[in-house]
């Protein structure tokens, strides 16, 4: 006899992801029936629409204390999945504000824009959530086919389309790899669930299916690898990055990664915990590697969302420290590493709050993001450039940022945990990367000009309120923080 | 019946992985590359029901139709793709996808 769970709960916690799929679905159908002149009401509905999840979400969160499973173990809502919740919900709503106006101006203000932002929103909620190999592939494929859409949105344009057709072509290679990779983790342990993975590496095992297990893991990290860009898995994201609309590379540099980590930190934090022993080489060059590459590569570009492009994957390699930093005894004795949440959360507020700046940016229906650009903006808009100063300084790490309170118990979890060299490579790769987040300032500050930058209320909300996230959240971290390691500690279990 | 066993299966569908890895890694043209991914994913499908069949459990074949299901999306919007990207640069060689640089 199979046991029937009850749906009800399910459909219950996961309400919040279900209300964006109803607005998604919405939004799509208006677009197609009514047709209105003015897409504002879209806006209203896609932005409302995701404030109503983001309230679901904390009612969710008080019912799953300890974690529930939902839908026969597909699902786990836990702190740590509404943690990622919460962050693509956020990614979700700063990318709104700063895209009304953008798309005004280049041109492409469609009602699908805000139903396939949904989608992609909803695909990382789920994705936060799923407890089972197979719905982490799901849910990674509902994210990523909005957001090859959304990368090639603008139609006319060959940058945009060649974005759109990069980023398709390398996830679909590395969605192929990693579903590979779950088919050895099938053949070897009879499921695909994530809690099946935990209890086998528990018991006892022979050398067959271990050495299935290495392969298939193996193959599951180089398919995350991708997706976070992380080195040698990096080469798209600067192209994909400055092709795509400005607003869909915000919600793709926080929300898109934020989701990857998610998946990425239930399956080797989570599930593999102290056993991720056999992949820790590889994470650790990985690392090594991504911060190193990330932060010179940054060091040559003229063009701004390069640059953050760069400084995006130079983070992928910080936040992978976490990763290679989970010690002997699993997550439940390296608290430390609450440090990965609490820097994705600032991580998510920084690049949105920079690429909120870069959406202003605009000539002839074009983005027009080159560095010199910024000259004068210092003195023609002083608050702007304050904004996209603070959120800079906070890329690179600067006291009183978050960013400087995030890489600092990042990487001292990695002392923590006896990655002595590993931290001092980080350390001496994000000194280099202050360098090209000052350049920026200097041109704002330093150098005489009258930016072309059209000012929008919206998108200068979001940088203000990035910017104010930033500095409190820097100078009074601890319940952020608490917050961050009660989250990661949930899944310990 | 008498029946194939695990092994012959497993090599057939890494060979095919592995000939759609080099399709991706090798080929010009964005049409030719994108069959390739299509055959890595028709690779893992078949290993999926390799290993459902060798192990009694009906769920890697579920998980087969769900890879299909999901390969049919992505097909959908990855030809739109190559049919935008045609209109826009008139070829879909991927050597010529260079805008970007630096």
């Amino acid at each position: 006899m199979i046991q029937i769970p009850a749906l009800g709960d399910s459909l219950l916690l996961t309400s919040p992801s279900i209300l964006v799929f109803c607005v998604a679905l919405a939004i799509m159908l208006i677009e197609a029936w009514a047709r209105p002149e003015s897409k504002s009401i879209f806006w209203a509905l896609g932005f409302g629409g995701l404030l109503a999840a983001g309230a679901l979400t904390a009612l969710v969160h008080g019912m799953a204390e300890g974690g529930v499973d939902a839908y026969a173990g597909m699902l786990r809502i836990d702190r740590y999945g509404v943690f990622f919740q919460v962050c693509a919900i956020l990614a979700g709503l700063l990318s709104l504000l700063m895209s009304d106006g953008y798309l005004e101006r280049i041109g492409v203000r469609v009602g699908e824009y805000y139903a396939l932002v949904l989608f992609g929103v909803l695909g990382m909620m789920l994705m936060s959530a799923a407890n089972d190999l197979m719905m982490v592939f799901i849910a990674l494929e509902v994210m990523s086919i909005a957001m090859y859409v959304l990368c090639a949105l603008k139609r006319g344009d060959p940058k945009s389309v060649e974005s759109g057709f990069k980023y398709f072509i390398l996830g679909a290679f590395s969605s192929g790899v990693m579903l590979y990779g779950i088919s050895f983790v099938y053949g070897a342990i009879g499921s695909t669930s994530l809690q099946a993975l935990t209890a086998w590496f528990a018991a006892g095992h022979d050398a067959a299916s271990n050495s299935l297990v290495v392969v298939g893991g193996g193959l599951l990290i180089v398919g995350f690898g991708f997706k976070v860009a992380s080195v040698p898995f990096h080469m798209w994201a600067p192209d994909v990055y400055q092709g795509a609309p400005t607003s869909v590379t915000a919600l793709m540099a926080s929300g898109v990664k934020a989701a990857s980590f998610a998946a990425f930190g239930r399956v080797v934090l989570g599930a593999m915990g102290e056993d991720a022993a056999s992949w820790h080489g590889a994470l650790w060059w990985m690392s090594a590697l991504t911060m190193i590459v990330g932060n010179l590569g940054a060091l040559v570009q003229d063009d701004l969302k390069r640059v953050l492009a760069y400084s995006s994957i130079a983070h992928a390699g910080y936040l992978l420290m976490a990763f290679v930093s989970i010690g002997p005894g699993g997550l439940a004795h390296s608290p430390a590493l609450g440090s990965l949440l609490f820097y994705m959360l600032s991580y998510t507020f920084m690049n949105a709050g920079a690429f909120a700046v870069l959406s202003m940016f605009t000539r002839d229906g074009k983005d027009d993001s080159r560095i010199e650009r910024l000259a004068g903006l210092g003195h023609d808009h002083p608050w702007i450039a304050a904004g996209l100063s603070i959120c800079l300084l906070s890329l690179a790490g600067i006291p009183p940022t978050m960013g400087f309170v995030g890489k600092f118990y990042l990487f001292s979890a990695a002392l923590q945990a006896g990655e002595r060299n590993l931290a001092i490579i980080g350390a001496i790769s994000a000194a280099l990367g202050v360098y090209y987040y000052i350049r920026p300032m200097i041109w704002m500050y330093m150098r005489d000009g009258h930016p072309a930058v059209t000012i929008d209320r919206r998108a200068a909300f979001a940088v203000a309120l990035c910017s104010a996230v930033m500095l409190i959240l820097g100078l009074v971290p601890g319940t952020a923080l608490d917050w961050a390691q009660d989250s990661l500690l949930s899944l310990a279990g | 019946m008498e029946s194939v066993g695990l092994f012959p299966v497993l090599a057939v569908s890494a060979v095919l992985f592995a000939t759609g890895v080099g399709g991706v890694l090798t080929r010009k043209n964005a049409l030719i590359v994108f069959m390739s991914i299509e055959l890595m994913l028709n690779a893992v499908n078949l290993s999926f029901v390799a290993f459902s069949r060798h192990s009694g459990l009906v769920d890697g074949q579920v998980f087969a139709l769900f890879v299909m299901a999901v390969a049919a999306a992505e097909a959908a919007v990855g030809l739109a793709l190559v049919i935008l990207l045609f209109r826009n640069r008139v070829t879909v060689s991927l050597d010529d996808l260079d805008l970007m640089k630096g």
